[in-house]
């Protein structure tokens, strides 16, 4: 099993995972991790979370998925625990564990944590595969940058629902969005544009004051109107 | 450099309204630049292409109070008002050139309200330094210039308040918007300023 150890002052943790026969990797800054997670195959992130970087797990879920995520605590809390597990790690360890405990549980974490690298969804003729984004309309490709798949993607999941704006942002951007900030709408109106430019029949409607939702066209008889594949 | 013995005391008003105008011209231009955010459907360089006008009205009013031996104004009060009005412009330029620098992407809704308080200042301000002439109702335009000063003042305390308000704010985002709220309230400031020397000139020659 390789493993990308994203962490200062883990040797401890590397001679744990080296003795069960894994494959440690070991980068001390986030950027140079994420770099080479664009170049090379891992089956385990663990990562030492930092106040520093208090995005690290949020780009891993939406730009890196399809690894475990541990996170790698000298010392842990419950309420540590429940946070990081909370917000979508996959395993937490500490440094009080021993060795056996924690290959049993990168392991475990390794067999049931792995998310599916794609999901389909499709919302009449239209098909969006997360987390790319890649998308498409009747079978012809879309041609949307990746923050306007973002935006269509976040109303596409919760099609016919009403999303706020700051929650748009926060998956799309992955920070939290400032008071005033109008990215959301700008980039919806950009995707409307390029939807009705595309001859796609979904609709985006305003909620005023509250976000955006996803018109479902009305469904032919027999026709599958939303289906997560 | 000859001082002229001819007044050319005309000169130094048509000058200021020319002044006021253009700061009044940069000023919708930047807000039209702030609200069009992202399409640049106006370009910075018609922002720097005024903020030069600018330059050249100061450069020649402080050239004309050069070569006056008599003037319509204190000496020091034409200089002082010459500077404030082109520093104004100066800060205009700045807060737009920033969308450029910046990358900014979309607009933010505090910053597009300090534009339409820029706006009503320089409406305010150019009014004034039209009437300086005879002096006739310029107490009324600084007094509202003024007060939307004010109010500019609490949209920027609530624009950089904004920015801090969530710690999971992208510190990228704060940066760039608390400098560009700062320029432009700055560009507010200045056109009180400016107003405030407009008003020492109505008490000592009114």
């Amino acid at each position: 099993m390789r493993i990308l150890v994203v962490a200062e002052d883990a040797d401890r943790l590397c001679r744990a995972l080296e003795e069960g026969g894994c494959e440690a990797v070991v980068r001390t800054r986030s950027g140079e991790a994420e770099h080479l997670l664009l170049c090379e195959r891992f089956d385990v992130v663990i990562f030492h979370p930092r106040s520093t970087d208090p995005y690290f797990l949020n780009r891993m879920l939406r730009e890196y998925p399809g690894r475990a995520l541990i996170a790698w605590l000298h010392s842990s809390s419950s309420t540590r625990v429940g946070e990081l597990l909370e917000a979508g790690a996959d395993e937490v360890l500490d440094g009080t564990m021993d060795n056996g405990e924690i290959l049993a549980r990168v392991r475990n974490a390794a067999r049931h944590g792995r998310r599916p690298a794609e999901l389909e969804l499709e919302l009449g003729h239209l098909l969006i595969v997360s987390p790319s984004g890649k998308s498409s309309w009747r079978g012809e490709p879309l041609a949307l940058t990746r923050r306007e798949r973002g935006v269509l993607l976040a109303l596409a999941e919760a099609a016919g629902e009403t999303v706020p704006r700051d929650v748009i942002y926060r998956k799309v951007w992955g920070y939290s969005m400032i008071r005033g900030d109008r990215s959301v709408d700008v980039y919806v109106k950009r995707l409307r544009d390029k939807l009705a430019q595309a001859g796609v029949e979904l609709r985006i409607r305003t909620a005023p004051g509250v976000g955006y939702h996803l018109a479902l066209p009305v469904a032919e008889p027999g026709e599958v109107t939303v289906a997560v594949l | 450099m000859r001082f002229s013995l001819v007044p050319r005391q005309a000169q130094f008003y048509d000058l200021f309204a020319q002044a006021g105008n253009n700061a009044l011209d940069a000023a919708r231009l930047v807000e039209r630049r702030f609200q069009s955010i992202p399409d640049r459907t106006v370009g910075q360089e018609a922002v720097t292409d005024l903020e030069h006008k600018g330059d050249d009205i100061t450069a020649e009013i402080i050239g004309l109070l050069n070569t006056q031996y008599v003037t319509p104004l204190d000496r020091e009060d034409i200089y002082a008002l010459a500077s404030a009005i082109d520093t104004v412009v100066d800060y205009l330029d700045d807060a737009s050139e920033l969308i450029d620098v910046y990358h900014i992407e979309s607009p933010m809704e505090q910053a597009v309200e300090q534009c339409r308080i820029l706006v009503g200042s320089t409406v305010h301000l150019a009014n004034a330094l039209n009437g300086l002439r005879g002096l006739r109702g310029v107490q009324k335009e600084l007094v509202a210039l003024k007060k939307l000063e004010d109010e500019g003042d609490a949209i920027a305390r609530d624009a950089i308040g904004a920015l801090f308000e969530d710690e999971k704010v992208s510190p990228r985002l704060i940066i760039q918007w608390k400098d560009i709220f700062e320029a432009l309230e700055e560009a507010i400031d200045s056109a009180e300023k400016a107003a405030h020397l407009i008003g020492n000139i109505v008490v000592k020659n009114g």
